[in-house]
């Protein structure tokens, strides 16, 4: 099959066919920020701050949920982008722990965002308990956007035990355990992938949690 | 959606993404491999304060990103206080167990060994390699029996897991790995599984099936118990234990008989059709409903799935190895593999699931009793003359004992009077253990070798600390023959030192104290140097394998020279035997060695669980044990009412020689006069129970069948059962 | 259908039989379903109907931009006070497609859902004594379909089907759009689906209407289901669906029952023949009636609204090319199918659910392209009295009046000023409405019902509701808006903020 030509930021891209447009972009050495896209579990398109702008489309489309075409002029930082970037981030550190997700800290600063213009957080997500269910790892819910990546990557993506699920719904929304029961009394099979694929550190080793608390006292 | 999609590398999929939540930055990150199952995920380990405390999964193959618990977190064995830190020998019989500096614990072991070599004849000795160890040290300890001492008698554990699949694919197809590969399970449309309960034996392989299951495979599942993979199987083929040959072999008459098989294929890739087929006729569809239990029309739903696929692949383990005739019934799977003509190409194969993290390297180094590294034939004697040619020593001509038979013979005459074990632990591995226990005993010298304290220990003479994998340099060989470097995480604990470098002395000095060859050349300068040895002496596989370019590259072998990408498909072109054609054999079914009668009414099967990895040495000395602490045995809930058990209550299993207690787990995974024990707990060991009944080509135990009674414990402690 | 059988009527069944789920009932479900434990709980953790604990004795105010204008706050301080002494909890409950006849209070006992309307602050005091409110409201009342359209008539007799061309052809000259208020012409849908080959296709009418501000579907489910009964039959037949599936909002309780009648009547009469047909009960929140989050709630998920392309046409119900089709636009094809394009176009139907400060709230058929002022006048509104209209309902925009008194309510309104007929709801205002009330309730609507699956929605909404509730304006609002309509992934989010934008747009300095 042919190559897939078009434009990012000005730069000419040759796609694979079947690659999205974040693959487009990356192959033009443009890094468009993403937070819930993940390659092994499948989870696209929650997080929205990967949209870009397509010239002659509407509305800006999720770069890692849109496969590239033939002659899109693709712009993936534009004055508008970045303000909706900004207003998505500083709502997520607002509402989120994210003292131990280095990732959304840099965006944080690319974007210069200062969530405290948003005024207290609305939602008790913060509030959320520790969840030390097994003799494994630790569910630090306070820590965590919802994402999905875990409940992907315990479902359809990788492991297909589907241990988690999201409960709630709106800001609320959380991964949770079916019958909200301890993982031991769950499908789990402990394999961590879901821990792997966590970008915030909510889903955290007992061995890294105590060597850190250790690390503290 | 729907189609199968590969898992071939894309373009953002090799991406190192570092974690990024650092609540512990850490003060180094190893990239290694995982020492458990052959999978051979690739790891990086986390460090801070000399501990691991985090492991993630790379994103490359084989594991793309993926891991089980065990990889994950059960590396606390490393840090255990069993890790045995001192070399130790019992001056004699009945002394203590002493510490002793290296020097003094070499010379003792070397001159031992020596000694008894001279009174008795080098076959006196007996070397146990282990599949666990490095590529690079099996090599080392095949060299020591053949070159520094003069015998074949080596071998390892892959007696125990896969030597009938070694037997029956060599003879077939000439060669005992895995025909595909891992990332061509997305390739495969239809997926027979047969005998492996993957989702906990190799569980990164087994979310993959499930997911290509998933993704619109057509899996075909062949298992008495209801594993993992039995719940999402399409098809799933539920025979009775110890009926696989005529299973399959029923599948691949059922296709010449209806016309449906590979024509082409057989007539220019295979020989000896005609004398197959007429060992094949008496098993119609309607003789495998009666022996299998399976309904014939499965049967034939199977076989013509199978058969029709685009590309089917199979993938087996223990199920299908682990009896005393498991060289057939692997050969029955070779057979329907060969007249569907399913092989040399992308998706399909026969794909034998290795258990341990390198049980094909000890394999390919040649830690067997007869053949060299590469599979080359003892027997032949061309290949001694050049063996001899590349060790400057002459070769002894008849193949050593296997490892059953070297335990058998023990306190006979002209018996094994010497076993040096290097990170084996056979009481808890090896079948009828008392019989085990008893010719320990007997042994003149036994020097163990090991990272911690096993169940063997107490017998030993010598003890000798190894480094774990994650304290030294080497390479392992997956089950899909990916050649992986392991590296340093720290440094071995005491005076711990590598199995490589240990039996490198050894090596020296009984080379010098056996006068055989020069003890120069035992001066390895470390792990590379004996690989550099392995690629000269082995060109045509390893040649173009080297420490550099597995350092940006994924190999595998065949790989013969450095712009080789190593082969992935084996027998596109011809099979490795002398014709280059598939050898179709008879793989004619015999009833099990044990009946059950009605003192032992029950069959029961063996093997491993997720939490747990073989004899337990490592799995039950890290945070797994929590998840799985003690022993139980699966009883279906007919057998439960017919014997008086309660789910969760302790039993009692009792065979022929002997029994153990256990907790009852009344579940259906456990067919109906079938009960199932895991192996990992020693002082539980369920081989306790089996049979030392022999497959006679392979020379692997009968684990999968031997017939027992359950009773209810008298001291009732119901407590919950579950698994896990 | 898959052969599993379908999670939510299941849970459903659990749930009447019982008033909440135990743990029992969805592994059974779940089991019975073929779906993972997790999937079933999430469904459960996402209805509201499914609760896990025996359900206290709820009195719930509903929730609608006509209450909210007018005495919300008072009749919710009522009902807080009355409910305790009454031995239940206070709540309010969205929009019910009751704004024509409201104020509305629902009183819920079990599974038991009973509505009563109009009630007046007096009423909801007479609670704490144990006296139900006195007018009881099973379903909209008939004589609410006013002035006498084409669409309030049963099909009679049911349209004949006349081949796959000639309807759709028939579809395309009569200019028939999507009607739910996406306005995409239903020809192109039609033929979509009937190019696409699969072992089976779906027909899925869209039941659940629950934008506040619109109650045409309801009174078309509730007065007239054979006639979108057999404008689905027809499209099935066009685009060659073996199944139809009549999605009903989950609280359309008596909408339900009429659908299923209808269907158990036509069945009875052979008028489906081959067809497979069946009637949904919905999952009961806004979400649903996006019709990829629709499609995810009959296969048991959560009603989230799927990442597009593919389309339901292509890739729709468990994966099958699908047809999605609004209750009303069902039934204007139903009436093209029995009366020709000609005809149709010569009256330009369309229904439109009017509410709020006029004279006579209700249903009415009125021609496409009716000024703004002579739909109000229909109903016995004075536009000289009103300051705003809300047009298409809590996704839609306020409009000024005298201004916009003469905007054509026609399909090409939105090029024309930027808002859009939608599903074709009215909402009138007087001059003493206080508007910004009305927004924020619109709001707290979209904050309550985000499903949770894209982040600029589950964490704009509510903050958009804080800085609605705060009357909030300027330029960090305006990016909030902007990451709101720019940023989520369905409509639900996109829309959340196009009254109050609209409000500060065009009457900014008039209330505060």
């Amino acid at each position: 099959m042919s190559k897939v030509s078009l434009v990012v930021d000005g730069y000419l891209v040759q796609a694979e066919p079947g690659e999205t447009l974040l693959d487009a972009a990356r192959r033009a050495g443009v890094e468009v920020p993403t937070l819930c896209f993940h390659e092994r579990t499948g989870t696209r398109g929650l997080c929205r701050l990967c949209v870009v702008e397509v010239e002659g489309w509407g509305r800006p489309v999720p770069a890692c949920a849109t496969e590239a075409q033939p002659n899109l002029v693709v712009r993936t930082e534009t004055e508008a982008l970045a303000a909706l970037r900004r207003v998505v981030l500083e709502l997520l550190a607002l509402e989120t722990d994210l003292s131990h997700d280095a990732g959304t800290q840099t965006l944080l600063k690319r974007y210069a965002a200062h969530p405290q213009r948003w005024s207290a957080p609305l939602a008790d997500r913060r509030e959320r308990e520790p969840v030390h269910d097994n003799p494994f790892f630790v569910r630090d819910y306070a820590k965590c956007y919802t994402c999905r990546r875990c409940i992907d990557a315990c479902g359809e993506g990788v492991q297909g035990v589907w241990a988690y699920g999201t409960t709630g719904r709106g800001h609320a929304a959380v991964p949770g355990t079916p019958l909200d029961l301890p993982l031991p009394e769950t499908p789990c099979v402990f394999c961590g992938n879901c821990l792997q694929v966590c970008p915030t550190g909510a889903l955290v080793p007992l061995e890294e949690l105590s060597l850190a608390e250790g690390g503290l006292s | 959606m729907g189609k199968p999609t590969p898992h071939t590398p894309h373009p953002t999929s090799h991406r190192e993404v570092p974690v990024m939540t650092p609540r512990v930055s850490p003060d180094r990150i190893v990239s290694t491999v995982c020492p458990y199952c052959g999978v051979g995920c690739r790891v990086d380990l986390y460090v801070k304060d000399e501990k691991i405390y985090r492991v993630m999964a790379q994103e490359g193959p084989p594991n793309y990103g993926a891991l089980c618990v065990k990889g994950r977190f059960g590396l606390g064995f490393l840090h255990h206080p069993d890790r045995l830190k001192t070399p130790l020998i019992r001056r004699r019989k009945g002394a203590e167990l002493e510490p002793a500096g290296w020097d003094k614990a070499l010379d003792f072991a070397a001159s031992r060994l020596a000694r008894i070599a001279a009174e008795s004849g080098p076959d006196a000795l007996y070397f146990v390699s282990s599949a666990k160890a490095t590529n690079e040290e099996n090599y080392l300890m095949q060299k020591l029996a053949r070159a520094a001492v003069g015998t074949h008698n080596v071998d390892h554990c892959a007696r125990l897991c896969h030597s009938s699949s070694t037997a029956a694919l060599s003879r077939s197809l000439g060669s005992a790995a895995m025909s595909n590969t891992l990332e061509e399970i997305g390739l495969s449309d239809v997926i027979l599984v047969a005998g492996s309960n993957t989702i906990e034996t190799h569980p990164v392989v087994g979310a993959r099936i499930k997911k290509a299951a998933r993704e619109g495979a057509f899996l075909i599942v062949a298992d008495p118990r209801r594993v993992g993979l039995a719940e999402v199987a399409d098809l799933w083929l539920r025979l009775r234990p110890g009926t696989d040959a005529v299973l399959f072999g029923a599948m691949a008459r059922h296709l010449v008989d209806a016309g449906r098989f590979d024509r082409g294929f057989v007539e220019r890739r295979a020989e000896g059709f005609e004398e197959w087929w007429q060992s094949a006729r008496a098993y119609t569809l309607e003789f495998a409903e009666e022996t299998t239990g399976v309904p014939a029309a499965r049967i034939r739903e199977a076989a013509e799935r199978y058969a029709d696929a685009r590309a089917a692949a199979s993938y087996w383990a223990m199920g299908i190895t682990q009896h005393a005739h498991g060289t057939e019934n692997v050969q029955a799977l070779i057979n329907l593999a060969v007249v569907a003509g399913q092989l040399g190409k992308p998706g399909a194969g026969l794909n034998p699931l290795r258990g341990q993290n390198n049980v094909q390297g000890a394999g390919d180094m040649g830690a067997l009793p007869n053949v060299y590294p590469g599979y080359q034939p003892v027997s032949d004697r061309h290949v001694r003359k050049r063996w001899k040619a590349l060790w400057h020593v002459r070769q002894p001509e008849t193949p050593g004992l296997t490892m059953t038979e070297a335990f058998e013979s023990i306190g006979a005459a002209n018996g094994v009077r010497a076993v040096y074990l290097m990170g084996e632990d056979p009481i808890t591995s090896e079948p009828y253990q008392d019989h085990v226990r008893a010719a320990l005993e007997k042994l003149d010298l036994l020097i163990v070798q090991d990272i911690l304290r096993n169940e063997t220990f107490p017998y030993a003479d010598v003890v000798l600390p190894a480094a774990s994998f994650a304290e030294k340099h080497g390479t392992f060989t997956n089950t899909d023959r990916r050649v992986q470097r392991i590296r340093p995480v720290f440094k071995p604990p005491g005076e711990a030192r590598p199995d490589g470098w240990i039996t490198a002395q050894l090596g020296r000095r009984l080379a010098q104290l056996l006068k055989r060859g020069w003890s120069e050349a035992w001066n390895y300068a470390g792990p590379e140097e004996v690989w550099e040895e392995v690629r000269l002496v082995l060109p045509e596989t390893f040649g173009g394998i080297g420490y550099d370019r597995l350092e940006r590259e994924d190999l595998r072998w065949p790989c013969p020279h450095e712009r080789s990408p190593g082969v992935s498909v084996l027998f596109t072109d011809g099979f490795y035997t002398p014709s280059k054609k598939a050898r179709l054999l008879p793989a004619p079914w015999r009833p099990p060695a044990e009946e059950p009668s009605d003192e032992f009414p029950l069959v029961l099967s063996t093997g491993r669980v997720l939490y747990h990895w073989h004899g337990g040495v490592l799995s039950r000395r890290s945070a797994l044990s929590q998840a799985y602490p003690e022993l139980k045995v699966e009883v279906n809930p007919a057998d439960a009412a017919r014997y008086g058990v309660r789910d969760g209550q302790k039993v009692w299993l009792t065979s022929r020689r002997g029994r153990i207690r256990a907790t009852a787990w009344v579940t259906d995974r456990a067919p109906e006069g079938v009960v199932f024990a895991p192996i990992h707990f020693a002082e539980q060991p369920a081989n306790r129970l089996t049979l030392d009944a022999y497959d006679p080509t392979s020379k692997i135990p009968e684990y999968k069948f031997a017939a027992v009674r359950l009773e209810p414990a008298n001291d009732v402690t119901p407590e919950a059962a579950g698994p896990g | 259908m898959d052969s599993a059988p379908l999670l939510l009527p299941m849970l459903d069944a659990a749930l009447a039989a019982r008033g909440y789920l135990e743990p029992a009932d969805i592994e059974a479900a779940a089991r019975e379903a073929r779906l993972p434990l997790a999937r079933a709980w999430e469904a459960v953790r996402f209805y509201p109907r499914y609760r896990t604990e025996p359900p206290e004795k709820r009195f719930l105010l509903v929730d609608d931009p006509v209450v909210r204008a007018r005495d919300f706050a008072q009749l919710w301080a009522e009902l807080e006070d009355a409910a305790p002494r009454a031995e239940a909890h206070a709540d309010t409950v969205y929009s019910q497609g009751l704004e024509a006849v409201g104020p509305a209070l629902v009183i819920e006992e079990g599974a038991r859902w009973r509505v009563f309307a109009p009630v007046q602050a007096a009423d909801l005091q007479a609670l704490a004594m144990g006296k139900l409110p006195p007018h009881e409201l099973e379903a909209l009342p008939p004589e609410l379909a006013r002035g006498g359209g084409d669409l309030f008539e049963p099909p009679d007799p049911l349209p004949e089907f006349s081949g796959a061309d000639a309807l759709i052809s028939a579809v395309r000259e009569a200019g028939l759009r999507g009607l739910g208020g996406a306005l995409f012409p239903a020809w192109r849908k039609l033929e979509a689906v009937r190019a696409e080959a699969a072992d089976a296709k779906y027909v899925v009418v869209n039941g659940d209407e629950s934008e506040p501000g619109n109650f045409k579907d309801r009174w078309l489910m509730e007065h007239n289901p054979r006639l979108v009964w057999a404008g689905a039959a027809l499209a099935a037949r066009a685009v060659g669906a073996s199944e139809i599936i009549f999605y009903v909002r989950g609280e359309y309780a008596a909408a339900r029952a009429r659908v299923e009648a209808a269907r158990a009547e036509l069945e009875a009469s052979g008028y489906f023949e081959e067809l497979k047909t069946q009637t949904f009960r919905g999952g009961g929140l806004y979400v649903c009636g996006e019709e990829s989050a629709l499609l995810e709630s009959i296969e048991g998920r959560r009603a989230e609204p799927r990442l597009k392309p593919p389309y339901p046409a292509q890739a729709g119900l468990f994966d099958r090319p699908t047809l999605v089709n609004n209750v009303e636009t069902l039934a204007h094809l139903a009436w093209i199918a029995a009366h020709g394009a000609e005809a149709y176009r010569q009256r330009l139907p369309k229904l439109f659910s009017i509410s709020g400060d006029v004279a006579r709230p209700g249903v009415y058929e009125l021609p496409l392209g009716t000024p703004l002022a002579g739909a109000l006048e229909a109903a016995g509104g004075d536009p000289e009295d009103l300051q705003a209209v809300l047009l298409g309902g809590a996704a839609g925009t306020f409009l000024r009046l005298p201004e916009a008194a003469e905007l054509p309510l026609d399909f090409a309104a939105p090029q024309l000023s930027g808002d859009a007929v939608g599903p074709g709801a009215l909402v009138a205002f007087t001059g003493d409405r206080d508007l910004w009330a009305v927004a924020e309730g619109i709001a707290a609507f979209f904050a309550h019902e985000s499903c949770g699956k894209c982040f600029p929605c589950s964490l704009g909404t509510p903050h958009l509701h804080a800085a609605v509730a705060r009357r909030e304006r300027g330029p960090q609002t305006e990016e909030l808006f902007l990451a709101l309509e720019q940023g989520s992934l369905c409509g639900l989010g996109q829309a959340a903020p196009w009254a109050v934008r609209s409000l500060i747009r065009r009457f900014e300095g008039v209330r505060t």
